[in-house]
């Protein structure tokens, strides 16, 4: 019995490998990267789309960008939005575009059995595109009511707010669509906004699964040659890395039974030197249940389901939130409580025992995002979008081991210091700062 | 047809616990999940949400691994984990480095074996659990209805109350209900364990037997009454002050998994409402258009089932027109049948999502082959059921799906409708 006191001993480790996708750069300049895997008769098929996203719009066709991802499957020159919907499932497959906050993305994916059929279908759709004026009819529409939906959801209103208090009037502020932009809106924007940022130059497409490069290769260059043109030079403004709004933003909301409570403040981006260890910061914070937010704020006083923290991550600037859903009567108490986390971070060096254990957390999940072909391909894909090496996933694992708590202490002490946070609650209106 | 089984042996331990083994090598990871055949299902009145506060309660300390030590065992050694209840079931897993799998077999045993809780932690997870409430039920739109819309769709409390529970009933949950709860249904023999992942099967099942062999076997729970009577339709209008958009749910009580009826009725509502070039969407969202989304399908528990459509829909169509409009499409169904062109749409994403990142079925995740072994193991009392589900759904004939949809949807027989009203009742338009 005294054996079970303690758990048993290890199995060898095996070693995590971690591939290298082929860089290849077709003839109209769209950088390739393949990837062969064949763990399932599957391809993961993601593209990034540099300057697609919602910080481009013009101030005057502010929702632009998404709507403008939203109806590249809404038909082309030879297919309607059913055919496309219809043939991409008949391939085991689907296709679907997205717009971020700076990026664009299409994510797509099919049995490998239908790879030739899924690549055609996705290059007429990425270089013919129609955008259908009665399917813009209903877009916007749906898009109108979908705005409605979003305004009764807690979790949409904080980080509306949130991002007002964070980025000001700059363009990374950005979450839902301008209704009077909505309203106006036809073919004829969303055509534009295609045409001068959905192009090859400066785009990356991912390539992840069970296929024969040489023939794929050559079929990529079949399909995708006519479509041309660069979107590199498009640039918004840079954004500063002071938070516009700091303080204390209450956004009532009738009827809550819980407050939403966001926490947080601008960071540099995960490309700069102190990125990994403000990453492990945070991680200390709010990553997972072991973590103090999740320890304290729930384990110890039950004041939230769901407590943590993150680092959103931007070509530019990465941005740092603690959030909590909690009682209306406990807001305050939590807030504190949250405040008072982030401040031990900044005031005491993570002790070497809680450093080691949240190291080899993040290690673990860095782990178990090399499982599936899908998850490969968003791991890829973060490469391509925040600019960083090819080697940084190989590299990581040293990075994260060779930061020191001192290190830690300092990016903790530069970026989350208590007069650099903004908080929003959303809830009863009768919350006030106290 | 290119469908890969997944490999797994199956053992007993005296005790009853059955144990599955399925190695899968495809990165330095193993899953290790116990799945106890327990569920909101097995509350009894005035206790609704028990089975989900006990599994909250399973984190919160046994004999060797104290309040708190459960999580810093697995994440400190690179691990995840969580637990999930539903209506039937309730699972745990550890998703962990391949060198840690003793650890994870390791927890899972010494929680099995010995449950320790105090009322300071009880009353600590009663407050998790009345904050999750709060963020998944009673601050979103659209939530309090559906839970209401379960308890009228259903006639036997079994099936009709939710698995969060309410508030009243939260309060009232003892210490002494966790013990005895712990006792009746946390019993080796009413449990599967599955290892899936990278890992050397020829030592594990050693470990496997140090570990659970001595843990008690306890007499088999009493079982619970699951049917539900046949009866005409019923409808009721919801105001839901947190809710901006009308919305419609219309729902139908069709027979249990894995017979006849409800694989075809898996299909109909693939047809009808799986992804974009699907009927329903196709008429509502496109061709009326009235609906800005519209979604469901037939569930899959060992019970009656419900067939669910939710639609959102535009302020300025009625509800009524919106039940028309479905009312037609399923007509039609029944009526008309389906395409062949049509059924093979639906068959490519049958295989589709057997080879998807999908947690239930999909076989590139260890967790994803785990819970599909587990569920046909406690579900089918049958492991390799899994190996032919997808089978077994693509054989499915058009006339099956047509047949089904005319006896169990088209028509108000074991309907239930609601209307999905914004703002409280009074409150105007």
């Amino acid at each position: 019995m005294s054996t079970r006191r303690i758990p048993p001993p290890d199995h060898p480790m095996t070693i995590l490998t971690i591939p290298t996708p082929e860089v290849v750069r077709l003839s109209n300049r769209l950088q390739v990267w393949l990837l062969r895997d064949k763990r399932a008769p599957v391809v993961e098929f993601r593209l990034t789309i540099p300057t697609g996203g919602r910080a481009y719009d013009d101030a005057e066709w502010v929702g632009l960008a998404s709507a403008t991802a939203r109806l590249m499957t809404a038909g082309t020159k030879k297919r309607t939005s059913l055919q496309i919907s219809d043939e991409a499932e008949r391939y085991g497959g689907g296709i679907g575009f997205s717009a971020n906050t700076e990026t664009a993305g299409m994510n797509a994916h099919c049995l490998s059995q239908h790879l030739e059929p899924m690549m055609s279908l996705i290059a007429d759709v990425l270089l013919n595109p129609t955008f259908p004026e009665d399917e813009v009819n209903i877009d916007r529409a749906n898009t109108l009511q979908r705005l409605a939906l979003q305004r009764s959801q807690p979790d949409f209103l904080v980080e509306e707010r949130f991002r007002q208090a964070l980025f000001g009037s700059h363009p990374y502020s950005r979450l839902a669509p301008d209704e009077n932009a909505v309203q106006r809106w036809s073919s004829e924007q969303l055509q534009t906004f295609y045409r001068r940022h959905y192009r090859p130059e400066g785009a990356t497409l991912i390539v992840v699964g069970d296929f024969r490069k040489r023939s794929l290769l050559r079929l990529l260059e079949d399909v995708l040659g006519e479509w041309q043109g660069s979107s590199e030079g498009e640039a918004i403004d840079e954004p500063t890395s002071e938070v516009a709004e700091l303080g204390f933003h209450l956004v009532p909301r009738a009827n809550s039974v819980q407050s939403n409570l966001l926490i947080g403040t601008l960071c540099p981006p995960r490309n700069a030197p102190d990125s990994i260890p403000l990453q492990l910061g945070v991680s200390v914070l709010g990553a997972g249940a072991s973590s103090r937010l999740f320890l304290t704020v729930r384990e110890q006083c039950g004041y939230a389901y769901s407590v943590g923290a993150n680092l959103d991550h931007y070509l530019r600037l990465s941005a740092f939130s603690a959030y909590a859903q909690t009682a209306t009567e406990n807001t305050h108490d939590a807030l504190r409580q949250i405040q008072s986390e982030i401040a031990r971070l900044v005031q005491e060096p993570v002790p070497a025992q809680e450093l080691q254990a949240t190291k080899n957390y993040l290690l673990g999940r860095h782990a178990l995002g090399w499982v599936t072909l899908g998850s490969i391909a968003d791991r890829l894909t973060q490469l391509a979008t925040h600019n960083l090496p090819m080697e940084y996933w190989h590299q990581y694992p040293e990075l994260v081991q060779s930061t020191t708590a001192s290190q830690i202490q300092q990016a903790c002490a530069r970026y989350l210091a208590p007069e650099r946070m903004t908080t929003v609650v959303v809830g009863d209106e009768s919350l006030q700062q106290k | 047809m290119n469908i890969q089984e997944i490999p797994y042996t199956e053992h007993r331990l005296p005790n009853g616990l059955r144990v599955i083994l399925s190695p899968h090598r495809v990165a330095p990871v193993v899953a290790v999940l116990v799945m106890y055949k327990v569920g909101s299902r097995d509350e009894k009145p005035g206790k609704t949400g028990f089975a989900h506060l006990f599994e909250h309660m399973m984190f919160q300390g046994s004999e060797n691994v104290p309040k708190g030590k459960h999580f810093e065992y697995v994440e400190a050694n690179g691990g995840v984990m969580n637990g999930f209840t539903s209506f039937d079931l309730t699972t745990y897993f550890e998703i962990l480095p391949v060198s840690k799998l003793p650890l994870g077999l390791w927890l899972e045993a010494d929680r099995m074996r010995s449950l320790q809780v105090s009322e300071e932690n009880l009353n600590n997870q009663r407050a998790v659990v009345k904050e999750e409430r709060r963020l998944s039920v009673d601050n979103q739109p659209y939530a309090r209805a559906m839970e209401r819309l379960r308890e009228i769709a259903y006639d036997n409390f079994a099936n009709q109350h939710s698995i969060i529970g309410s508030m009243e009933d939260l309060d009232n949950a003892t210490l002494e209900d966790v013990q005895s709860f712990f006792r009746t249904h946390y019993a080796p023999n009413n449990a599967v364990l599955v290892i899936a992942g990278d890992y050397d099967p020829r030592r594990v099942m050693r470990e496997v037997r140090d570990l659970f062999a001595d843990i008690p076997a306890q007499p088999e729970p009493e079982p619970v009454d699951l049917t539900e009577p046949h009866r005409e339709e019923r409808r009721e209008q919801f105001h839901d002050p947190l809710a901006s958009v009308p919305a419609v749910a219309i729902t139908w009580k069709i027979p249990p998994r894995n017979t006849l009826e409800n694989d075809a009725l898996q299909i109909a509502g693939d047809l009808l409402l799986g992804g974009r070039a699907s009927r329903l969407y196709q008429r509502m969202v496109k061709q009326e258009p009235i609906a800005v989304s519209v979604s469901g399908g037939a569930e899959s528990r060992p019970a009656p089932n419900l067939f669910r459509i939710f639609a959102l829909h535009h302020p300025n169509q009625t509800p009524e027109y919106v039940e028309q409009v479905v009312y037609e499409e399923i007509a039609r169904l029944a009526e008309q049948g389906i395409t062949s062109d049509e059924l093979e749409r639906v068959r490519s994403q049958l295989l589709a999502q057997r080879w998807s990142d999908n947690l239930y079925y999909g076989l590139q995740s260890p967790l994803g082959r785990a819970l599909g072994l587990a569920y046909c193991a406690l579900f089918e009392n049958d492991p390799g059921e899994v190996n032919r589900m997808t089978e077994r759904l693509m054989s499915i004939t058009a006339e099956q799906v047509q047949q089904a949809v005319a006896q169990f949807l088209n028509g108000s027989r074991n309907r239930t409708v609601m209307h999905v009203v914004p703002g409280t009742q009074g409150g105007g338009e």
